[in-house]
């Protein structure tokens, strides 16, 4: 590894947003040497040396902040060199990388069966690393009271237009799946253009602080739209473009495998969006027929299954969209919408929110909820417009539409 | 069967052997129907792919003129030229709607295919240099903002979904030490004791109250042990307890000192001083500073000083900051004029850039008919972050009509604008406002006293809930003695009282509102001449005045017979503006022999082109003259006022006469278009100058800074609403001196009214303004006046001053020292021959003419 690869791996440990200059060097000298115990007191450094940075800016006395340590490792998700020691080794730490599992999170939320189904991870071992992470990553009961006080603080992402923002009670939901379906030329991907922008953009303005994942299905990704969007929320259009991670699926399988990557990137830097753009497409075509229908579907779940973990484990949004399918037979003379969404009941089961697209008057779309645990089953009007997804107005209802 | 026919297959090598089976199985077929054979040779479709192009495109010869003939002669179709048909910039497919253009131009397509190349999008030169690529994934992520020094980027970004929220110790938002910084509360200077009383008492309460709650349980729990004993182990943990979640944020947060709260910097650059110093006094009253219980107040500086300045800057930093690093409020609501609700979100807009303080705007454009009531109780039920708009800008009307969709939202603050709607405490509105759950409540008027003290009281406990007692203690304790204080009858003993009353009461009061005068403008508008011209009527006019005044109709009025009195005052007000508002002879019986034989009546005749006869009013000859003057020797725009949609109606009529452009907005008009009407007029080369307003449908809130001149035709019983009418012109952003004239019949029922409303104005200065030395001028005797009409005077207004200035004949000898503007006696005072003096050429012009009987001016400062 060149010096500069690893100082930048470590620079983007999430746990550190907030460092001095002088982490690197410590956690830089600590990573080279390869010894354990060092390694662990570095990070405990860093958390120190973190809360001192902050409490400086507001004028307080930083050394009361020291005995919170191990509040502060929530954070972020813990990455998963903190189990080193203890017999596990760091070759193990690289095995457990390279399957997608990079934060102690990850291991704790991943069932023992998984575990020991990777390579050189034993019975043993795979316990081992289970009851370490566990004693990190808090798996226990709280109360309503805590969690409405945490889900009233969630980050939102807005969608650009305020009448949809409303709708979905401040915008996409971190921490949860949103699927998006709907016909052709209904906005499902222009409302994924806006958000892979909108998510880098200052909380304060409605953003989530991070970057974003693309993974591209149907190749329907143009960063041409990328520019005039990022324009519209007053961002460098280069450095939005750099902050979003773009990959191509190719099959079903691959399209697996990237969200092993996705963890490993994740775990480096702050990632705040992940989108699958037509999540079905592959598997369409990739299974076909009743015979293999059940081969799809347990795929489909596991990869919905991925998806939500990395939702847990790195607090992400995570946006699918969805293809349709008309149902010819049966209802569709009572039926003036015969449209539903593909993937069956895994698809609808694992996403948290719903959301059905609708082509609309001109470049007016209209969004309808669908399924949610909380949203009411309305609907509102929005526009596509030059700048991604927009309020609409007079011009877009009345914009020339054949 | 044709020979014919297969002639055209002559010269292909293969044809003969196709003629030669022509008999065989292509045999009685049409040949158009026979399956033709493949003539190209199948080694011609491994050949490597050439492009077509029969003649080589030279570049030279296809540059000039040959656009008709391209270099392969195809003729692109032309739709797919004319529009981009993608969002995309910097794809520069030029839309061109010349026909010539439309062919296919391989000019200027080669150019841009030169950046193309083949397989740009495989796989292998997608990923390109995968070890940089990664580098540039995995870095640190940094919000790509384009304006780097923004504060926001020091900060550590908030975790993401579900995650225990991380505790930072609370920082200004804005650093306190910058040079340009107003620091609106200062941890070191300001202190907050009556809030810490608060909550030690609300402590002391809570903990009285937990106590009892420790000790019902176990007294329960020990009378019942014999029954329950099982739950004996359940009972002694709460649920935090047993799970270890102790509120460790706040017992943090507790360590840390209060932080500044700053002003945002990009406002703080505009604010000028005065406004800065009401935002201070804002600040202080809503965030419990001067009062931990009364944090509404009432702004009421003069028109043009900033109101809804200050306010949105408040507002911002309440919704962004606060003592404890967090926000203050979440929500707010601006209530407003139904003509103002566009305007305020645009001015939110306007100061703190679009999209960066979302606002709920229900003006009937953005949000139509029934769902306004669901767009309310949607951003009533929103917390948190799911606060999509904090702020909700309403009018009155829609806000009375669904209250009660408000009913369970806490409401960090409302902005009552032009405030005096809420004068009446019995109304309707009042109350709907009133029920509101908030307790920072901001008054913005220019004028808050209107009429009399009751609707001060009104305004003050609406700000501040039971501050002054209910409205019989404020009666009795205070308005009945300040008010016979103000008699000019008043005995000694009585004014000692009032005086006395009236500083108890204005200490009370001072701590909650803040009013400064427009003087403190003159440093930043140009010099404003008001002139009150007391014009004579032609002599129609007075005839048919004295003809109506001693009708026996207004003799049995006087003694009390006849119960309308309102309409005859209507009737003498149109009069004096113009008769055609009266439909004569109907109107005033009996009047006929007083028509002049020319007259036509407007009203009843179907002619819409006829045109109006100025010259049976002495206020229309005058406008007349005025317009003509202004279009012909300056590039001036003026604004004309009325109280009648009818009088608008006549002037109207005398622009179209005269050919002057004339836009117009009255009560008729939808809100929406309204501010398109003054954004077009205001428009300094748009070709209107002469901009028609009805004074109570655009009275309020309308900027109208792009005319310098204004016409008020007729005085309104409220002094407030002329006043109101009056700042349209002169405001920030004026850069013309001003010129406004308000037009009053000598000796009519009209110069009662204004001195009426210079009686409402003294009451207002003496009270809210603290001004000691008002003269005390009118009794109450002198509204029994309302129907004599003096001739003989050039101005009773005047008269009645006993001007110690100027002589009999009403030339102004000592000039005045200081001109106080809600004070006409100590306005210069003009008589017609001093008319060719003055500054304005407009009114130098009048002494040619007899209209003008006299004249007051103000003049704000000297330039």
């Amino acid at each position: 590894m060149t010096q500069e690869a690893i100082d930048l791996s470590v620079d983007s440990q999430p746990t550190e947003q907030a460092h001095l200059d002088d982490d690197i060097s410590v956690t830089d000298a600590s990573m080279s040497n390869g010894d354990n115990t060092t390694n662990a007191t570095s990070i405990n450094n860093n958390v120190q040396e973190y809360t001192e940075n902050s409490s400086v800016h507001g004028h307080g006395n930083g050394h009361d902040e020291m005995e919170d340590d191990e509040d502060e490792g929530q954070i972020g998700p813990s990455p998963i060199d903190v189990l080193i020691g203890n017999g596990i080794s760091k070759k193990d730490i690289e095995k457990l990388q390279e399957s997608g599992l990079c934060t102690v999170e990850s291991i704790a939320y991943t069932p023992k069966k998984i575990l020991t189904t990777i390579k050189g991870i034993s019975d043993l071992k795979a316990d081992k690393l289970i009851s370490e992470a566990s004693k990190i990553v808090p798996l226990g009961f709280t109360t309503a009271t805590e969690f409405h006080q945490r889900r009233s603080e969630l980050i939102t992402l807005t969608t650009g237009s305020k009448q949809l923002d409303t709708l979905l009670g401040g915008g996409i939901e971190t921490g949860a799946i949103t699927e998006i379906f709907g016909e052709f030329r209904t906005g499902k991907s222009q409302l994924c253009h806006t958000l892979a922008v909108t998510a880098q953009l200052p909380v304060e303005m409605g953003g989530g602080e991070g970057k974003c994942l693309f993974i591209d299905t149907e190749s329907t990704f143009r960063p041409v739209r990328i520019v005039p969007i990022a324009r519209r929320f007053g961002l460098n259009e280069n450095e939005a473009m750099e902050n979003i991670a773009y990959a191509r699926a190719y099959n079903a399988d691959h399209q697996l495998q990237l969200l092993n990557q996705a963890a490993q990137m994740m775990a480096q830097s702050r990632f705040s969006l992940l989108i699958v753009d037509s999540i079905m497409a592959l598997y369409r075509t990739d299974y076909s027929g009743r015979g293999e229908l059940s081969a799809r579907q347990m795929h489909v779940a596991k990869f919905m299954r991925t998806l939500q973990r990395l939702a847990d484990e790195f607090g992400i949004a995570v946006v699918i969209t969805n293809q349709v399918v008309a149902q010819v037979d049966g209802g569709a003379m009572f039926n003036p919408d015969p449209k539903k969404p593909i993937g069956g009941n895994i698809i609808a089961h694992a996403s948290t929110t719903r959301l059905y697209f609708k082509k609309g008057k001109g470049a007016n779309r209209i969004c309808k909820i669908y399924d949610s645990p909380c949203l009411a089953e309305t609907d509102c009007v929005f526009a596509i417009g030059q700048g991604g997804i927009m309020d609409p107005t007079d011009e877009s209802e009345n914009y020339e539409d054949e | 069967m044709g020979k014919t026919d297969f002639g055209r297959y002559k010269n292909k090598p293969k044809e003969p052997k196709y003629v030669s089976v022509a008999l065989g199985t292509g045999a009685g077929l049409n040949p158009s129907l026979k399956r033709r054979r493949t003539l190209t040779d199948p080694s011609a479709l491994f050949k490597p792919f050439k492009p077509p192009i029969s003649r080589p495109a030279t570049r030279d010869v296809l540059g000039k003129g040959a656009s008709n003939v391209t270099a392969n002669g195809r003729v692109v179709r032309r739709a797919r030229l004319r529009g981009p048909k993608t969002y995309a910039e910097g794809e520069n497919i030029q839309a061109s709607n010349d026909k010539d253009q439309a062919y296919f131009d391989e000019n200027s397509y080669s150019q841009n295919n030169a950046m193309k190349r083949k397989n740009a999008l495989h796989p292998r030169l997608v990923l390109g240099d995968v070890d940089q690529n990664r580098m540039i994934l995995t870095r640190k992520f940094t919000i790509p903002l384009k304006n780097k020094d923004e504060s926001i980027l020091m900060k550590n970004p908030p975790p993401l979904g579900n995650r225990k929220k991380v505790f930072f110790p609370p920082r200004p938002l804005f650093d306190p030490f910058d040079d340009l910084a107003i620091v609106l509360y200062d941890p070191t200077v300001d202190v907050i004791p009556e809030i810490k009383e608060e909550e030690e008492k609300a402590l002391a309460e809570a903990r009285a109250k937990a106590m009892k709650q420790d000790v019902t349980p176990i007294e329960e729990f020990e009378t019942s042990t014999q029954k329950l004993s099982k739950f004996k182990l359940y009972n002694k943990k709460s649920l935090n307890e047993l799970l270890g979640i102790s509120d460790k944020t706040e017992d943090q947060m507790a360590k840390f000192p209060n932080v500044p709260v700053v002003i945002d910097p990009k406002l703080a650059k505009i604010l000028r001083p005065h406004q800065r110093e009401g935002l201070r006094f804002l600040y202080r009253c809503t965030a419990g500073l001067v009062h931990s219980k009364a944090k509404g107040c009432i702004m009421a500086d003069e028109m043009g000083l900033g109101k809804t300045l200050q306010c949105l800057t408040l507002m911002w930093t309440l919704l962004k900051q606060g003592p404890r690093g967090k926000k203050t409020i979440e929500k707010c609501i601006v209530v407003c004029p139904s003509s103002l609700v566009r305007n305020w979100a645009n001015e939110i807009d306007k100061w703190l850039g679009v999209g960066v303080l979302n606002s709920l705007a229900i003006d009937g454009k953005s949000t139509k008919g029934s769902s306004i009531g669901d767009a309310i109780e949607n951003w009533a039920d929103a917390t948190g972050n799911g606060i999509v708009s904090p702020v909700l800008i309403i009018s009155y009307e829609t806000l009375r009509r669904n209250i009660e969709k408000l009913n369970n939202c806490e409401v960090g603050l409302v902005l009552a604008d032009e405030g005096h709607r809420l004068k009446n405490g019995d109304s309707l509105t009042f109350n709907a406002l009133n029920s509101i759950n908030c307790e920072r409540r901001i008054i913005l008027s220019g004028t808050p006293i209107q009429n009399d003290l009751s609707e001060y009281f009104s305004l003050l406990n609406f700000a501040n809930p039971g501050l002054l007692g209910n409205r019989n203690e404020f009666r009795k304790n205070y308005e009945i003695h300040i008010l016979r204080g103000r008699d000019s009858l008043a005995t000694d003993k009585e004014k000692e009282k009032g005086d006395a009353k009236l500083k108890e009461l204005t200490e009370l009061v001072q701590k909650f509102i803040i009013r400064r005068t427009n003087d403190i403008l003159s440093k930043y508008l140009p010099v404003k001449y008001e002139y009150v011209i007391f014009c004579g009527l032609s002599d129609m006019q007075k005839q048919l005045y004295n003809y109506f005044i001693t009708s026996p109709d207004i003799k049995k009025l006087l003694k009390g017979e006849n119960s309308q009195p309102l309409k005859a005052i209507g009737l003498l007000k149109k009069l004096c503006n113009h008769p055609n508002l009266l439909s004569l002879p109907d109107d005033i019986e009996g009047c006929e022999s007083l028509i002049p034989e020319d007259y036509k009546d407007d009203t009843n005749s179907m002619g819409r082109n006829r045109e109006i006869q100025t010259w049976y009013s002495g206020k229309f000859q005058m406008l007349e003259r005025f317009l003509f003057k202004i279009d012909r020797e300056t590039d001036d725009k003026i604004v004309v006022i009325s109280n009648y949609t009818q009088t608008l109606d006549l002037v109207e009529k005398l622009c179209r006469q005269h050919k002057f452009g004339s836009l117009r907005l009255d009560g008729t008009m939808n809100i929406s278009k309204r501010q398109k009407l003054v954004d077009k007029f205001n428009k300094p080369d748009g070709k209107e100058f002469v901009f028609l307003l009805s004074s109570k449908a655009g009275g309020c809130g309308i900027n109208l800074i792009g005319a310098n001149r204004l016409i008020l035709m007729d005085p309104d019983w409220n002094p407030a609403s002329d006043q109101q009418a009056l700042a349209r012109v002169w405001r920030d952003g004026q850069k013309k001196n001003c010129f406004i004239y308000r037009f009053i019949s000598t000796g009519t029922i009209e110069e009662k009214i204004f001195q009426r409303q210079s009686a409402k104005m003294q009451l207002s200065s003496c009270v809210v303004d603290s001004v000691d030395d008002v003269e005390r001028l009118f009794s109450s005797d002198n509204l029994k006046q309302l129907f004599q009409f003096n001739t003989k005077t050039i101005c009773e207004t005047h008269d009645t001053y006993k001007c110690k200035r100027c002589d009999a004949s009403g030339k102004q000898r000592i000039k005045p020292s200081a001109m106080l503007y809600g004070d006409s006696t100590t306005w210069n005072h003009i008589n017609h021959d001093m008319l060719d003096q003055n500054e304005d050429f407009l009114i130098q012009n009048e002494s040619q003419y007899d209209t003008v009987d006299f004249a007051f001016q103000y003049i704000s400062h000297l330039s």
